[in-house]
């Protein structure tokens, strides 16, 4: 192939390298930096001390939470949906499935508000049985109630990243099977589980990418008050209090890029590795 | 039948049910929030009070204009690009995918205060820059749209024979390519739409009065509009991609992005 | 090894009848194969012999016991699918034991058999390897194998040469067969494909919409088909107008008997005279036969067929041994006359 032939490519080329790559250079420029201009390593240390770490191990734990829980209840989902008679169902969960997984982070949150917030219906409605959810410490602010918002974006995205998955299981292994002796159980434990390893893990990982890099659900949830990596990014260059405010956010942010570009590769890797196996 | 299974099936169906549920009841529960007067009935009060909220209707005439204006980037960039690539270097095909995943493992936020920190200041004054980002953050999905729509054709084939028959190179792409892509392109377009509609963090952290921002402000002094509007938000994107898979029977399965 | 009988099943979906009072007999130990073109219902008997589609109305019996409601897994089956038949994430091996090791066999006598039909199928190096590491035919053998390891009572093969290369389909065609007759298995094989039913069956089952025809040794089923239907779909046939007049029909200028296995409604008109290519003959336009033209001449081999527009431009298919055609060509005229005594006739 000839060199000249790949400038047709110039243009998406050039554009991403100014409207990604600057603001990347920008981002690994800075982190280093501290509000002088001097080259320093401090940041890298603020953040992974104090409250900073704090946050990183908040974001973990609830990114770890939210992908468990998504990807399992995520695929009992889809593989009732896959299994289904009725298309109909079908396409108005995977459609509704899109929604979710679309919408920004504001609809959603206020959406949950309503709904379970200290004024929400089910809320009152709980109360009128007698429950009351706002009784002991429990508020939708809590650890807890963001997971509960978090999983309305994650089981959805699992759900429509199973459903591909599980139509392509062939027909014939599971007929295969039967003929040979096998019953339901062992086939899903020798042969379907095994199969679906990788891209169960590499879709594990997505899911914890995709929550740990959300922001706008906390944003207008808790309007900065739980301590996410994206909330104290966003307080740190809004507020001009912070000395080096700006360098540490830019470490922080290379921090989540390093942690999201660590799992998006393995994801990708588990996904190529199980796809061999799938022509 | 066999009691496994009647087991198997009644699983299946009450995790269907439960599936059900899990959708409903969020929308349900929010819209009696919303639309409830505090004497037990209905009214639309909450829309008409929205609409009266100039800042409210403002922000979402700029979101829209700046959608219009990433579709508008992303289709003229994306489909001579992809064009070129199927047509004279369809052995790049991988690495260019590659490369337009790389915004995915940028968090917006993160690519946001990169924005701010290295772009020029006549930039950074108008909201429409933000086209220019929407435009980058959107590229996974816009560009595997369009990808595959091209993929599910052979260019080079289609190009060959049309043009033995006598075409010339307008009409090849107006007849023969453009409609054969067609249902990418609308994927490509209401994907990136719903984005837009959607997009928080960018927006915030330039301090644009966009849509999503100005809801969220809302939402603190006046629940049930922003709750309204939220409502109808997803309806709307509900809309948009139930449009898209309308139009788009052979698709490659929604593509997704997160919040 | 079992005797298999399948007892006037019928299956229907929604409005359309899959089978219709279908009864099948497969003697122990012979491969019998149900031929017929897609959607005949040769894939719908094989799956309720299997258990895996539960038929109407109708039973199962595998040597007098009645198994038409027991499930697949008790059943004692070996199955072969026409693609995807292999557990991708297990090597051919560990796919080969898998039926041993659900059954409980110990491992010992596990590792013996598997030893052993690796041998049979020539594919000891492979075992390693995983299905996507080998090519369609070894997975196909591979599948047969694992199939045959458990000694099952009976071996369903349904297309299982289809997703194959010409010249792959068949070696493994003679493959199956030698291997159902070192083992004895009593085995039923669906095809479509004519020339696979005819070169390694004991009987054939000529199947159309959801019935069968004939079912018989392929010789018969070639020579002696049951009716024009089934002569038709076996083999290649000419159809050339004739008129018949109580038991004589004319055809060809000839007068020949009419067979009496003829099938044809009493009120049709067009009545065809049906005629191997092998049972016609070319002679000089001088006396007997039909006058026509050579429109072409496909070399095939050994054979060779000649093709015949006659005066009544029908055309016709002669074949000859091709050393013995040399002296004809294109466009020469020349009669066609058949050296069969009866002739079977349809509409």
């Amino acid at each position: 192939m000839k060199r000249l032939e790949f400038l047709g490519l110039a243009p998406l080329i050039i554009f991403m390298g100014i409207f990604l790559g600057l603001p990347l250079t920008a981002i690994v420029r800075f982190s280093f930096l501290n509000s002088e201009g001097d080259f320093t390593l401090q940041n890298f240390a603020t953040i992974t001390s104090g409250i900073y770490l704090d946050a990183f191990l908040l974001s973990t734990k609830l990114s770890l939470a939210s992908a468990a829980i998504s990807l399992i209840l995520g695929f009992a989902f889809a593989y009732s949906l896959v299994n289904t008679r009725v298309p109909l169902v079908k396409r108005l969960i995977s459609t509704a499935s899109g929604v979710l997984a679309n919408t920004g982070g504001v609809p959603l949150a206020f959406m949950f508000i309503a709904v379970l917030g200290t004024y929400g219906a089910l809320t009152t409605w709980l109360k009128n049985l007698g429950i009351d959810i706002y009784g002991g410490t429990w508020t939708l602010y809590s650890f807890s109630g963001i997971l509960i918002v978090y999983l309305y974006f994650q089981i959805p995205l699992m759900i429509l990243i199973s459903i591909p998955v599980l139509e392509n299981i062939k027909p014939e292994w599971r007929a295969a099977a039967e003929t040979l002796g096998s019953n339901a159980l062992n086939f899903w434990r020798k042969v379907l589980l095994p199969i679906l390893f990788p891209q169960l893990l590499g879709t594990f990982l997505l899911l914890f990418a995709n929550s740990f890099a959300a922001y706008a659900t906390a944003a207008a949830l808790t309007s900065g008050s739980l301590a996410l990596v994206p909330v104290q990014i966003a307080s740190l260059i809004g507020s001009n209090v912070q000395v080096d405010g700006a360098n540490i956010a830019m470490a922080l942010g290379m921090g989540m890029v390093i942690l999201v570009g660590i799992t998006t590769v393995g994801y990708a890797l588990l996904e190529k590795r199980s796809s061999r196996w799938r022509h | 039948m066999a009691p496994l299974r009647m087991i198997s099936v009644t699983l299946r169906l009450g995790t269907i049910l439960i599936g059900l549920l899990f959708f409903a009841i969020p929308i349900y529960a929010s819209s009696i929030f919303a639309f409830r007067e505090s004497d037990g009935s209905f009214s639309a009060q909450p829309i008409s009070s929205a609409l009266e909220n100039h800042e409210l209707v403002r922000s979402f005439f700029l979101t829209m204009q700046i959608a219009f204006g990433t579709v508008l980037l992303t289709l003229l960039l994306l489909i001579p690009t992809i064009a070129y690539l199927h047509f004279v270097i369809p052995g790049a095909r991988a690495w260019v995918e590659f490369l337009t995943l790389t915004p995915l493992v940028i968090p917006p936020i993160v690519q946001g205060v990169g924005f701010l920190y290295s772009m020029p200041t006549s930039l950074k004054s108008t909201p429409h820059a933000l086209i220019f980002a929407y435009t980058v953050l959107a590229l996974p999905f816009s560009y595997r749209a369009i990808d595959s729509a091209f993929s599910s054709i052979d260019v080079r084939t289609l190009f060959n024979a049309a043009s033995s028959l006598g075409a010339n190179f307008m009409t090849v792409v107006s007849k023969i390519l453009i409609p054969n892509v067609a249902a990418g392109i609308f994927a490509a377009i209401f994907l990136t739409i719903a984005l837009v509609l959607g997009e928080f963090a960018y927006a915030s952290l330039l301090l644009w009065d966009t849509f999503p921002t100005v809801l969220a402000v809302a939402g603190m002094s006046n629940a049930s509009t922003a709750v309204a509007l939220s409502i109808l938000s997803l309806i709307g994107v509900w809309l948009i991609l139930s449009a898209l898979s309308a139009f788009n029977r052979r698709s490659r399965g929604l593509i997704v992005s997160g919040v | 090894m079992s005797r298999v009988i399948l007892e006037k099943v019928s299956k229907q979906y929604g409005k359309t009848s899959a089978l219709s009072d279908f009864s099948l007999e497969i003697p122990e130990g012979l491969l019998v194969t149900l031929l017929g073109p897609s959607g005949c219902g040769k894939t719908t008997a094989l799956k309720i012999l299997a258990g895996l589609i539960r038929a109407n109305s109708g039973k199962v019996y595998f040597d007098s016991i009645d198994v038409t409601n027991l499930p697949p897994a008790d059943r004692d089956i070996g199955m072969v699918f026409q693609a995807y038949s292999l557990f991708p994430n297990m090597t051919a091996r560990k796919n080969v034991e898998f039926g041993l090791e659900t059954r409980g066999v110990a491992r010992p006598e596990i590792k013996k058999r598997v030893d052993d039909i690796f041998e049979v199928i020539g594919l000891e190096e492979h075992q390693e390897k995983y299905p996507h590491q080998l090519s369609g035919g070894q997975q196909q053998r591979i599948a047969l194998a694992r199939a045959i390891v458990i000694r099952p009572r009976l071996l369903l093969l349904d297309e299982p040469l289809s997703a194959l290369d010409a010249q792959v389909r068949d070696q493994l065609r003679e493959e199956i067969r030698r291997v159902q007759r070192e083992f004895n298995i009593t085995t039923l094989f669906v095809t479509h494909d004519q020339e696979e039913a005819m070169s390694i069956s004991d009987r054939v089952g000529v199947m159309f919409r959801g019935a069968l025809l004939q079912v018989a040794p392929p010789q018969e089923v070639y020579q002696s088909p049951i009716n024009s239907t089934v002569a038709r779909f076996v083999g290649n046939m000419n159809e050339i107008p004739a008129i018949v007049s109580g038991n004589s029909v004319a055809v060809l200028g000839m007068t020949l008997r009419l067979d009496d296995k003829s099938s044809f409604s009493s009120n049709s008109k067009k009545r065809v005279a049906l005629i191997r290519p092998e049972d016609l003959e070319i002679v000089q336009p001088n006396h007997m036969g039909a006058v026509g033209k050579i429109s072409g001449i496909s070399f095939l081999g050994p054979l060779s067929i000649v093709e015949v527009e006659l005066t009544s431009r029908t055309v016709v298919r002669v074949a000859k041994p091709s050393q013995s055609i040399s002296h004809l060509v294109r466009g020469q005229q020349i009669a066609v006359v058949t050296t069969a005594e009866r002739v079977l006739v349809g509409d």
